[in-house]
């Protein structure tokens, strides 16, 4: 068809809808609405899956206290969660006697600022998420603290800065007068877990929490009680996932939970409300090719003698129901790209909120493999709905319908 | 030149139409006339290339409206024939120069300056971009005209153009057509039973009950 014909047919379309504004926004919109819908549930499992996967590379177990097993996954790799309570220090000692486990990582929580963990930990973590520094580096002595990228941003907080710690992992803490850090180094963003904690050694966090000293024998005592909150471990070999666990549960007071294992369970139960959301799309979707069909076929009725006169002006049966078609598929762009843009609002909506809780960081990734997919479903939506209209249009009985008029 | 040869059409067993013979000049005008059911919109329908008759033959300066018993592309007729309908049926949502410019760009041409020419020249300068609703029935009837003749087509017709006027408009209306038919060179036709605008024709074909024809 000549460029002319189809500014000319483009440019009906517009006039239609112009003449019909609600029964096109009613079309346009439930496809919009259900598009946002698909994007935002592809867009936001896509990342969180990716990072959940991402926070947890590398880590075969995690040893805890006794309580939830997600709940000690979710505390100790994504820092999302209360962590299950504390196990003694000469667990890290016991499970790296286990010639099964290749690495065993302590973290000790309890502290926050601004909203942030403070997770005592040791240099192997940053090695573990195969973490840079943007500025300074690691700490050499208790209280010096590396913050990750995204604390920085959010505090301002750089090398040299100083900092108290607030009890407890949420902001409003009371907070730690003697819990005096200093920054000395800061993270390039790894787009883990450490981008959002700030990192020190075990002592800092031992220390704030034990108070002054008064002599050597409370610090016997105080360095013989010493907890961790729950350690990370890497297997030597594929048979340590047989043994290891069983071990550690068989110890009085210690619990072994695995992330994949926790991690499927949790998309397992959360499946069930994504695949609520998407018959919900579904729904939708099929409400949009219905409300398309109805407006179309509607339509024709009122607009049989426009289209004879197109017919009468020149205009071949297939650019009549071409016309037809083109109303359709302009609809269902319009709806498309109002879906994405409402889509992906929803998505930075969402990542605002979960940013200003210190959860999982959440981006305007645009998941385009799948909008390519949904932009087929929607021309495939429209292509149908306008179907039997156009059929309609194309085979009107031009001599007919001008004499009936 | 328009001719139209042993015409016929017939509705199942019914025959609707009858016009034996008919021939009418370039820029020759013709009213044709008749009771409700007598074919006038059969004929015109048939005339305006939209439907092929049972039987018989419609030649347009030498060529056949209907070779091999098929209609003509939608194109040609839309470049040759102009048809102005009963209820006009412009499209509510243009504008008039865009209700005119359509005719032109569906046949193939885009040339605006002649689309507003014609509205000029049908005294409609001023109501350009006025959309349908906003004229009254007389500039609406202009605006059809103009639609109708825009593509200058070599055979004009026309359908109870006056069937919901008054005297002075019904007589202004005949002459519209006359007027714009004489000035882009069409045979014009026209179906009407108003005896207000069948005194401006000299020339008329009645049609019977029967659809038979006599001119």
């Amino acid at each position: 068809m000549a460029e002319g014909n189809s500014r000319l047919l483009v440019h009906l379309v517009l006039a239609q809808w112009r003449r019909r504004p609600l029964q096109t926004l009613l079309g346009a919109t439930l496809l919009a609405l259900g598009v946002a819908t698909l994007v935002f549930i592809v867009s936001v499992q896509g990342q969180l899956s990716r990072q959940l996967e991402r926070d947890a590379r590398g880590v075969d177990l995690v040893v805890g206290a006794k309580g939830s097993p997600l709940q000690l996954i979710l505390s100790a790799v994504y820092q999302v969660d209360v962590p299950t309570g504390n196990v003694p220090l000469a667990t890290v000692a016991s499970l790296r006697g286990n010639r099964l486990v290749a690495q065993a990582i302590p973290l000790a929580l309890g502290d926050s600022v601004r909203g942030f963990r403070i997770v005592g930990t040791e240099p192997a973590l940053l090695e573990f998420h195969g973490a840079r520094f943007a500025a300074g580096g690691i700490w050499s002595a208790p209280m010096q603290a590396v913050i990750g990228a995204q604390v920085a941003r959010a505090t301002g907080l750089g090398v040299g800065s100083e900092f108290f710690g607030t009890h407890g992992l949420e902001e409003g803490g009371a907070e730690h007068a003697d819990a005096r850090y200093r920054v000395v180094g800061v993270l390039a963003p790894t787009g883990s877990v450490l981008d959002r904690l700030v990192l020190t050694d075990l002592t800092s966090v031992w220390r704030v929490h034990e108070g002054e000293v008064l002599d050597e024998e409370e610090r016997r005592v105080l360095e013989s009680e010493r907890q961790v909150t729950a350690i990370l471990v890497r297997y030597a070999s594929p048979l340590a996932a047989a043994i290891v666990p069983r071990q550690v549960n068989a110890e009085g007071g210690l619990q072994a939970a695995a992330p994949a294992a926790e991690v499927a369970r949790l998309f397992a139960v959360a499946g069930v409300g994504i695949d609520a959301l998407r018959v919900f799309a579904v729904v939708l979707i099929g409400a949009a090719l219905l409300a398309l069909f109805i407006t179309l076929y509607g339509a024709l009725e009122e607009r049989r003698y426009d289209l004879a006169i197109l017919r009468m002006l020149g205009a071949s049966p297939q650019q009549v129901g071409l016309l037809l078609l083109l109303e359709a598929w302009l609809l269902a762009a319009l709806g498309w790209l109002a879906g994405l843009a409402l889509g992906l609002a929803a998505v930075a909506g969402v990542g605002h909120w979960l940013a200003r809780e210190r959860s999982f960081a959440l981006g305007l990734a645009v998941p385009w493999a799948e909008l390519g997919g949904l932009a087929l479903v929607a021309l495939a939506v429209a292509t149908l709905a306008a179907l039997l209209p156009a059929w309609r249009a194309a085979r009107m009985d031009l001599a007919r319908t001008l004499a009936r008029q | 030149m328009l001719e139209l040869r042993e015409l016929a059409h017939d509705y199942g067993p019914r025959r609707v139409l009858d016009v034996p013979g008919l021939e009418l000049a370039r820029e020759a005008s013709c009213a044709i006339s008749g009771p409700s059911g007598s074919g006038k919109s059969t004929l015109l329908a048939i005339l305006a290339g939209i439907l092929v008759p049972s039987t018989g033959t419609v030649q347009l300066d030498g060529e056949d409206l209907y070779p091999g018993g098929q209609p003509r592309p939608d194109r040609w007729r839309g470049a040759r024939i102009g048809l102005v309908p009963q209820r006009l049926h412009l499209i509510a949502s243009l504008d008039a120069l865009a209700n005119v410019r359509l005719a032109q760009q569906l046949a193939g041409r885009d040339a605006p300056h002649e689309a507003r020419a014609v509205l000029e020249e049908l005294g409609l300068g001023s109501r350009l971009h006025a959309l349908p609703e906003a004229l009254s029935l007389g500039e609406q009837q202009r605006v059809a005209v103009a639609r109708a003749v825009v593509n200058r087509p070599r055979l004009l017709l026309a359908d109870e153009p006056t069937s919901s006027l008054d005297d002075d408009n019904a007589r202004a209306a005949a002459d519209l057509l006359l007027g714009a038919a004489r000035l882009h060179g069409a045979t014009l036709i026209v179906a009407t039973h108003d005896a207000r605008v069948l005194d401006r024709f000299a020339r008329v074909v009645r049609l019977g009950s029967g659809g038979a024809g006599r001119g």
